[in-house]
């Protein structure tokens, strides 16, 4: 799931069992939706060029997702920019050359796939990376799978690498504090308390990319193939579940300057940390 | 949470994933406490003059105010109140008669004209309801997978010449996430009626003896039972279906009859002493998040043993509009960092139902054979005049109530939500025509008082 994640529960009962279960969940999304396995339904429909690949419901679910995203970003959340990430190294700080970003720019389009009855069709060499969704559906299902084995009331942090999932308050009504943290202090810059529901940060102080002094975000604009040069140092969007506050904040960091007006048109609560680490909160209330 | 049409397309698109948290599992009480009111006027057109015999042509006026409150108590139950003024005024109809111009002793459309027996004089009464009721709420745990609430209300309505005292109680139960929501209802009213007299003429009501005393029922008693079930079934994020059915059985000792239709301050009206009534709706709930608009159809099955069976269809469509304060103009701007959402709902809806058994229009010849001499009450040894026997001493059923009669009717209104901060201006209004012929039965007869109205309500909710 590409960091540390973490899991509390509050219960009555012993919660091993609750542990395996949702490990399990985890697990299993891994297993299916993951880029870097050899085996996964996502590596195999990125090997499928030109043809037909079948899906189950829930990888049509989450293409239909990926879609409403792709509409509603103008085109810059895009799960098929995943090949930009071949030839941008975050690793090695070096930058592609104009010609193969062009080169990837032909493979890379929400609106290329064909997506019907008989399943995927994708273009050769589009490479399919639900980040951005996975990671926070993760959390989703696993809570869901709680709620529905300790019952509607159990209260617990589902944390994905910094994409969290709440499902009750804490016992005796208490907010859970979610900590955002500082880009380069790592220590929490500020706590959200929250009660049930989603909260996700976007950010590029965990992934980046330094060229000459200039940071750039590990997320790509697949409009023009580069990364973005972001407005905000960290985007936290609290939402019903995390899927949904995961895109949200994912499309503000996309969107730069634009991101606060597409957070305050959604009307979730968010708190963006800016360039000089200021904070702006928006409460929504 | 608020929602707007790019959450609402987020939210809709997350929910066809399998494994996403539904916002809507837990049963959740009301957290925050609630006071709304209402001012409602409900106007009736005049009869025609020229189908009036005696007595005025105006009909009811009436003003309701209503008032609720909703106040959590803890986080699983909260507690409610509902009270109701009500004033009426405007002339009651005595019975309708018509002229047989044909003299072959029976009516014929064509050529028979049928008028209404009015009282003389403009009426005013007035109503009170009052009602509290508490409601608990429950979770989903470990031992049972359903959650849902469960509540009751007592409460009492009460006019001049009536008393209702009433108990319910309901429950809905959700399943499979919230997907499935199963409800059932009961309810028992105690009506106690006292019909006053309309004409100095007639004696004073406390003498049973005394000719003109008027009867809803033999013992001035009615009970009334009723029972409901209810499926509600989420089919995908966008679209909801549910059906209800409900009986309900009315009981009066006696004769159940409209005190007030009466002939020479003798009823005139005689109806069976029980009514089982028998519902079935259904309805679909279609939201198109794309242009911020719920579509609303629903579709209502009524029959009861009187021999009414009536079809209801409805439509309502309602677009929200949301104004960004941040970018209005004039009043708008002046408002905080908040939006104005307005919910515009035209809604649309036909009626039609066919005639109860014993609905009938007779001339005044036929009601003076029908009355008879007198009865005697055998409980009490009292003798006074009821109602038609027929020459065994058989009960005759017979009335010229217009609401028994076959008719059609088209309503067409508009509803008006204004949502700003913790305030909710509601309003609505509806302009609605009857007639035989928007029904599907004897759409060639003539109903004596076709009725039109004209409705309205406007009032607020706050939340605090």
């Amino acid at each position: 799931m590409g960091g540390p994640c973490e899991i509390s529960i509050w219960s009555a009962h012993e919660p091993k069992n609750l542990f395996d279960l949702v490990i399990k969940e985890a697990q299993r999304l891994e297993n299916k939706y993951s880029r870097y396995l050899d085996d996964s339904v996502l590596t195999q429909i990125n090997r499928s060029d030109d043809r037909f690949f079948g899906i189950d419901e829930e990888t049509k679910a989450l293409f239909g997702y990926a879609k409403t995203c792709y509409e509603l970003s103008d085109g810059l959340f895009d799960i098929t920019s995943g090949v930009l990430k071949e030839i941008w190294d975050f690793k090695t700080n070096r930058l592609p050359s104009k010609a193969q970003i062009e080169n990837c720019l032909s493979k890379v389009g929400f609106e290329k796939l064909i997506i019907d009855d008989r399943g995927i069709c994708k273009p050769k060499g589009m490479q399919i990376d639900f980040g951005g969704i996975v990671k926070e559906y993760a959390a989703d299902c696993m809570a869901n799978l709680l709620l529905k084995q300790a019952g509607s009331d159990v209260s617990a942090l589902i944390n994905m690498a910094g994409d969290v999932y709440v499902t009750n308050p804490q016992p005796d009504n208490q907010y859970w504090q979610v900590a955002i943290t500082h880009p380069l202090t790592k220590n929490a810059i500020a706590l959200l308390p929250v009660m049930r529901g989603g909260v996700t940060t976007s950010g590029d102080y965990e992934r980046f990319i330094e060229i000459n002094g200039e940071r750039y975000s590990h997320l790509l604009n697949p409009k023009t193939g580069w990364p973005i040069r972001s407005t905000w140092a960290s985007v936290s969007v609290v939402g019903p579940n995390a899927v949904v506050a995961g895109s949200a904040s994912t499309i503000a960091m996309l969107q730069g300057n634009n991101g606060r007006n597409w957070l305050d048109e959604l009307e979730l609560p968010y708190l963006l940390v800016n360039q000089a680490f200021n904070c702006i909160v928006n409460k929504q209330e | 949470m608020k929602t707007n049409s790019k959450l609402l397309a987020l939210t809709a698109s997350a929910m066809t994933l399998p494994g996403i948290v539904l916002q809507a599992q837990a049963t959740s009480a009301p957290v925050e406490s609630e006071v709304g009111y209402r001012l409602s006027g409900y106007f009736e057109s005049d009869i025609p003059e020229e189908r009036v015999i005696t007595g005025t042509n105006e009909r009811y006026d009436i003003l309701v105010n209503q008032f609720h409150l909703l106040h959590p108590i803890n986080d699983h139950a909260v507690i409610t109140y509902e009270g109701t003024l009500e004033t009426l005024s405007g002339a009651s109809q005595y019975f309708s008669t018509y002229v047989d111009n044909n003299d072959n002793g029976q009516f014929d459309a064509d050529v028979d004209s049928v008028g209404v027996h009015m009282s003389g004089a403009s009426i005013e009464e007035m109503r009170i309801d009052s009602y509290v009721g508490a409601r608990f709420y429950k979770s989903k745990t470990e031992e049972s997978e359903a959650a849902g609430n469960y509540g009751g209300k007592v409460g009492f309505s009460l006019e001049n010449d009536y008393l209702s005292l009433t108990i319910a109680a309901d429950g809905a139960m959700e399943f499979d996430d919230a997907h499935t929501t199963l409800a059932a209802g009961a309810s028992y009213s105690h009506d106690t009626l006292s019909p006053t007299p309309a004409s100095d003429t007639v004696a004073a009501i406390d003498d049973n003896t005394a000719p003109g005393r008027k009867y809803a029922s033999i013992y001035d008693k009615r009970n009334s039972m009723s029972v409901f079930v209810g499926v509600g079934q989420i089919v995908n994020p966008t679209m909801v279906v549910q059906a209800n059915a409900s009986f309900t059985l009315k009981l009066g000792s006696g004769v159940l009859t409209d005190p007030y239709r009466e002939y020479n301050s003798m009823a005139i009206d005689s109806r069976p002493g029980t009514r089982a009534m028998f519902t079935f709706s259904t309805g679909l709930r279609k939201a198109l998040p794309d242009i911020d608009t719920a579509i609303h159809a629903d579709y209502r099955f009524y029959w009861d043993d009187w021999g009414i069976l009536s079809n209801t269809i409805s439509l309502a469509w309602q677009p929200r509009f949301i104004v960004d304060t941040d970018a209005a103009e004039g009043v708008m701007a002046h408002l905080s960092d908040n939006d104005v959402a307005f919910d515009i709902s035209p809604t649309l809806r036909y009626y039609h139902q066919t005639s109860s058994s014993f609905y009938e229009i007779l001339s005044e010849d036929d009601f003076i054979n029908l009355i008879g001499d007198g009865v005697v009450d055998t409980n009490t040894g009292d003798e006074y005049l009821f109602l038609y026997q027929d020459s065994n001493g058989e009960q005759i059923y017979s009335s010229n109530d217009p609401r028994l009669a076959a008719y059609g009717a088209i309503s067409g209104g508009m509803g008006l939500r204004v949502e700003y901060l913790d305030f909710a201006f509601v309003s609505n209004f509806e302009l609605y025509t009857s007639s035989p012929g928007l029904g599907i039965q004897n759409r060639d007869q003539e109903l004596h008082n076709a009725m039109d109205y004209f409705r309205f309500s406007v009032g607020f909710d706050y939340k605090f």
